[in-house]
């Protein structure tokens, strides 16, 4: 898997990650490695 | 982009999610994800944990975090020895000074009544990602989590 779909595999468990009754709103995920063009 | 193949693909506006990658041709440069919550919803840092650890990022890879960096609303708690901030649901966090951020749990204080929301990094998310998962594994389900403090934003 090249790193673009890793990138992209990152962002999907991301956006899945996301639930109800909590209190964070937002996120920066700081990374090495990123090539996500 | 990946971004837009994502948009299109889930029916999300991929203008919440950002990526950047800094400039350059070395095969490990710095980049981040910046990602927000569905509007009502809140993001689950365990979950994220989980998800990831499904991905190959749990294997061989020498992809490395620098840092998770959240914004979290709630209520601030100021107590002799230490500062928390609690939400509804979801872990306490434990309020301490961030990278380049000196002094700003003190700052927090003065201003606690007026807190609506506090930026920091979650204590335990940086490394290369198989350690990093495996570590944050052993700690999963804490109900307290350690936020080192960048910023906080007041109400008028």
């Amino acid at each position: 898997m090249s790193k673009n779909a890793w990138s992209a595999a990152l962002v999907l468990t991301l956006l899945a990650a996301t639930s109800a009754d909590g209190q964070i709103t937002k996120g920066v995920l700081g990374i090495k490695g990123a090539e996500m063009s | 982009m990946a971004a837009d193949a994502i948009a299109r693909q889930y029916d999300v506006n991929k203008n919440s999610v950002k990526l950047y990658c800094e400039p350059g041709k070395g095969s490990y440069r710095p980049g981040t994800i910046t990602f927000l919550a569905k509007k009502g919803a809140s993001i689950d840092l365990d979950k994220i944990r989980e998800s990831i650890t499904a991905t190959r990022l749990s294997g061989g890879t020498n992809m490395s975090v620098d840092y998770l960096e959240i914004t979290a609303t709630g209520t601030i708690q100021a107590g002799d020895k230490e500062m928390l901030l609690k939400g509804k649901d979801g872990p306490v966090f434990v309020l301490s000074d961030g990278p380049n951020a000196k002094d700003i749990v003190a700052k927090l204080r003065a201003a606690k009544d007026k807190v609506t929301s506090v930026t920091g990094q979650v204590q335990g998310w940086n490394g290369r990602f198989p350690v990093m998962l495996q570590a944050l594994a052993k700690t999963s389900g804490q109900e307290r989590l350690h936020l080192l403090v960048t910023g906080f934003e007041t109400r008028k």
